[in-house]
Order: structure tokens, then sequence, then C-alpha cells
């Protein structure tokens, strides 16, 4: 009598098994970088591949490790989830701390899956607010002041002129600046409204400003990993929208974009460049987070299709006519590194001549592949305004051991060239700067 | 007044039992409702979603899956009562094709409850619908087995009144 049951035990526990044993493969990942990256067959899984690294925290003294010619400091420690990093004219530079809002219950998975992510160090409290350090110079100490607090998990900031424009989850704000100032106390002026709660799944939105300043570009990740949410939740979503700054207007720039993140200019062909992360569930090695340049009126195939005519099952209805379209992106990072800061190398002076020209990305690391991919900062080098060659690690060392003492996301260049990235389960910016340099 | 043959058939049976069947144990027969119902509810949301890919309908079925697992749970471990407490019930016809069909369906429900946890149209197509048809078939086999036969169960006599 038990042994049908006997049995199907023991194939359901065998398809557990095998899902839990889907290790990503490491000569696989090497072929995900670049132009054309290879693509193994979409999977449906009864469990996912998981592989979840505990949040540490970094010791006194300790720091990640970076390339032979690099030497990395911390720039400020103890803050509370450091998401973004924008340095300002006069040499200060403003650090987000910053959370996602609470994630709503929809689904039993949605309970399971809210401590697994938090065990990453996910769910950290974000402090909602922007600290300003000014670097000690000329005899004067260093100075922390919190800048600008109350805010909404702000995660992109752009200054145009005197007009410093911060983007919470759900609503882009104007403040008045001006050049040295430490605190910013006025109430704010709301541009216009970008796509928020309740369910926010994608929350941050990046922020980059147009070279003559009048228009706002603003990063919108998708509300779901693949629509499960119905795509009215999708609404404006999963795009990049360009905001004229004087009226407030809105309009689709490129769109299919799952969740890009940290929009730059790409300094010799003046075009847009974002990181993209792509889906999940379908696979360890399934589908490639991107490097792309962004074309006025692309579309890049979420939620429908990756990599141009990739079709995802998991959409209905399909649109045949929107992957027909659709864009295959320029450069793949690998699977579920997870990009979210994006830098181009400014060139000026200080850094080794093979990360002059480029762009570095930050790769907050991944939970859905064994063993993990990303936790790292690399560099992409470019050649004539596109990439050209394969990823360099940067600075490494982020996991130790059991733990990830921190997880790197935003990026940016400080005035002496120096890059700066925002860690936010180590709660410190790190300065990487050439080893011979200041 | 029944012939000594059958008195001696009735003893046993009279002494723990009811001639109902499974359905006579209330704990047990209260509980296996919830996923029963549950279940079909899980079938015919699923059928919405297939025909409409409405993502609510999914969502629907997941949670109907999840609470009719639990809620299998509790009717396993009052059903494992029933089963070890009880000889007459292990004697039961179909008893025992009855408490497989039920475990069977709970595992598959379990399994469909991992497929419908997938993002998208392939939480419902087609396996998790298939799963979900499946697991409503068992259940109402299951039903049929554990069913109240009072034609297969001998007559008894009620040891104190004598009433049958």
């Amino acid at each position: 009598m038990n042994t049908p049951l006997l049995k199907l035990g023991a194939l359901a526990a065998a398809a557990l098994a095998l899902a839990a044993c889907d290790h990503g493969d490491p000569a696989r990942q090497a072929a995900q970088y670049g132009a054309a990256p290879m693509l193994p067959a979409a999977k449906n899984y009864l469990l996912p591949p998981m592989k979840v690294i505990e949040a540490g925290s970094w010791k006194q003294g300790e720091a990640p490790s970076a390339a032979a010619g690099l030497k990395v400091t911390a720039l400020a420690t103890g803050l509370m989830h450091p998401r973004f990093v924008y340095p300002l004219p006069n040499g200060d530079v403003l650090i987000v701390e910053s959370n996602g809002p609470k994630a709503p219950v929809f689904r039993p998975k949605d309970i399971i899956m809210g401590p697994i992510k938090a065990y990453g160090g996910s769910a950290a409290k974000g402090a909602n607010r922007i600290t300003l350090v000014r670097p000690a110079s000329n005899g004067a100490p260093e100075q922390h002041t919190v800048f600008l607090d109350g805010l909404t998990s702000p995660f992109g900031v752009a200054l145009v002129g005197n007009d410093l424009y911060v983007a919470n989850a759900d609503s882009l704000m104007r403040y008045p600046y001006n050049p040295g100032d430490t605190k910013i106390t006025a109430a704010g002026t709301k541009l216009v409204d970008l796509p928020g709660g309740p369910i926010n799944h994608h929350w941050t939105k990046s922020l980059l400003a147009s070279a003559d300043g009048s228009k706002l570009y603003v990063g919108v990740g998708s509300n779901s990993n693949i629509t499960e949410n119905g795509m009215a939740a999708e609404k404006d979503r999963a795009n990049i929208l360009e905001v004229d700054r004087a009226s407030g207007a809105v309009r689709t720039f490129a769109s299919g974009l799952r969740n890009p993140n940290s929009m730059q200019w790409e300094p010799q062909s003046k075009a847009m460049w974002v990181v993209v992360n792509e889906r999940d569930e379908i696979g360890p090695d399934l589908v490639p987070d991107y490097l792309t340049s962004v074309k006025d009126g692309g579309f890049y195939g979420w939620p429908y299709s990756y990599y141009g005519a990739h079709i995802d099952p998991r959409v209905m209805p399909q649109r045949p006519d929107l992957v027909a379209k659709a864009i295959v992106p320029d450069y793949a990072l690998g699977s579920h590194v997870a990009p979210l800061g994006l830098v181009f190398s400014n060139g000026a002076g200080t850094m080794p001549a093979n990360l002059r020209e480029g762009a570095f990305v930050g790769e907050h690391g991944s939970w859905d592949r064994s063993p993990v991919s990303g936790y790292k900062v690399v560099f992409v080098p470019f050649r004539g305004g596109k990439p050209a060659g394969q990823p360099i690690d940067v600075v490494t060392g982020f996991i130790a051991g059991e733990h990830a003492k921190g997880r790197p996301v935003g990026l940016a260049m400080d005035s002496s060239g120096a890059l700066l990235i925002a860690d936010d389960v180590g709660n410190t910016v790190w300065r990487v700067s050439a080893a011979a340099a200041p | 007044m029944a012939s000594p043959a059958v008195t001696t058939t009735t003893t046993n049976v009279v002494a723990d039992a009811p001639r109902l069947g499974l359905a006579s144990q209330p704990v047990y027969a209260a509980l296996v409702q919830f996923p029963a119902v549950c279940f079909i509810g899980a079938l015919i949301t699923d059928i919405a979603y297939w025909r409409s890919a409405m993502f609510i309908w999914e969502t629907f079925s997941i949670w109907l899956l999840t609470a009719g697992c639990i809620m299998a749970a509790f009717a396993a471990i009052a059903g494992l009562v029933t089963w070890v407490r009880y000889h007459h019930v292990r004697r039961l016809p179909f008893a025992g094709l009855h408490v497989v069909t039920s475990i069977v369906a709970l595992v598959l429900s379990i399994v469909n409850a991992f497929v419908h946890s997938r993002d998208g149209y392939t939480a419902v197509v087609p396996t998790g619908l298939a799963l979900s048809a499946i697991v409503v078939v068992l259940m109402l086999l299951a039903t049929w087995l554990g069913w109240p036969r009072t034609r297969t169960v001998p007559a008894v006599t009620h040891p104190h009144t004598g009433a049958r």
C-alpha cells in the first residue's frame, strides 16, 4: 500500500534536490561577458536555485581589496545603508542613505522570500537622508553633516545650476542649493510624481541631467520579476523617463529595461548608458544582467523577451510586434550580478592606464545562483565609445568566509579622479585611488 | 432477534463502532472538508486564469492551495489518530485506498503550491492547471472510497436496547 506513496515522495524529493543543486556553471559564467553572451535554455523550477550570503560587517581597519596599483580607504563609515554617492562641484560628497519601502505580501511566496533576502542584508533600515561629507583639506578637519533629512527611500541625485534634484521612491523633488551649503532646510518642491507604491518592487529611482540641464532622466524599475503583479502595475515602469525640467512634463525615453540604474553619459559618444538587472527564476545562468547604450525610443525586451528575440514564456499575452523591435543590449555582465552602480572613468590623471577609458560597474551580488556572482566592482574597458574587452575586477573581497562584509551599490568619480563606492551592507563609502596618489 | 453468528460479528463492531464509515469520525470528517473546498476552488480559479491570463486568479489559486495544504495537514493528523485508535476503521472496505489516495492528493498539492509560486503564466499553465485537475479527481475518488456503505457493514444490534 505504501509503495506508490514512497515512489511519489522519492520523486518529489529528487525534484527538489535537483532544483537545489542546479549550480551556475563557472565556464558558462565566463561565456556571459560581452556582446554575444551564451544563453542556455530557460528552465522552470519547483524551487529555483538560491544562495544567500549572510550579511556581516567590516571590522575596524578592514577594507575590500583593490587591483594592483590601487588603494582603498574609507571616506565615511557608520552610515545607515548608503546606496548612492554624488560628488558636488566644490569637493563635498553627498551620500544617500536609503532602503526600499516595506514590500506588501501578495502571495505566500512573499512571506517566505522576505526573510531569505533579509538574511543577505536587504532589509536593513535606511536612514532616508542624505549625509554630506567634506573631506579634510588645508588643515580643516573632515566634516560630516546631515544634509537633507526626512526623505522617502531616496536614490538618485542630480545638481543643475542651483537646483538640487532628489529622486525619492515616489517623487522627484527640487531643493535650492548654493555652493558650500552643508545643510538644506527648505521643504523642497515636487517637480513630478514618480511611479510608487503600494508595491514599488524595484524602488530605486536613478537620476541623470542632460548636458544642457533642460531634461532630467529617471530610471524606473519594473514592479515585479516578470509581470506576476499584473500589467496594470507596470504603468510607466521598466522605463527611463524623460522629465522636462521647466514644465515637469514626462515622456518615455526608453522602455523594456527591467530595472535600469545609474544612467550616465559616455564621455566620447555623449550617448546615454545604463546598467540593467534582468529577470530571475529561469536558471542560474539566465538572464545575464547588462550594460547598454540607450537609444531614444528604444525598446529592450522586458517583459516579453530578453537579448532580442529570446521569448519569456511566463508572459501572457505575448507581444510579437514588440519582440520584433527589441534591441539587443550592448554588453552582458554575467547572470544575476545585480549591477546598480555605473560611472565612466573621467580619465583624469590618477587612475592606472588600463582604467582610464571605460566604465566602472558596481555589482551588488546575486541571491539566486550558486556559486554567487557579483559582489565586486568591475571595469569594462571602452574604445571609441564602445566596450572593448573583458571586464576587469577592480574592487573585490566583499565576501569573507561565510559572510558578505559589504555589498557595492552606487559609484561616482570624485573631483580628484578617485572612485567612490557606496557599500550598503558595510555601511561605508569607500574611496579607491591610485596607490601613489594622496 | 439476531442469529448467534451475526451476534458474534456484531459484538466487535459495536464495541467502538459506528457503521457509517470514515464519515463517522467527526474531527476528521470536519477537517477534511477544507482541502476539498480549497482544491476545488483552486481548480476553478486556475481555469479562470488559463482563460483570462488575469494574474488575480493565480493569486487566488496559490492562497487556496496554501490554505488547503495547511488544513489537509491537520486533517491528516486527525485521520492518523482515527486510523491508529479505531481498529474497525482500518477494516472498513477501501479504507486503505482512501488513505493512500488522500495522501497522494496532498503530496501533489504541495508540489502544486511550489509550481504556483513561480512568477507569471507558467505558474499555472500547463503544469499547475493539470495538477489542480488531478488533485480534484483524486479527492473525489478518496471521498467515494471513504463514503459510508451501510449495505456493506453488517447489521448491528444495540447491545443494551436490542434495537437495530
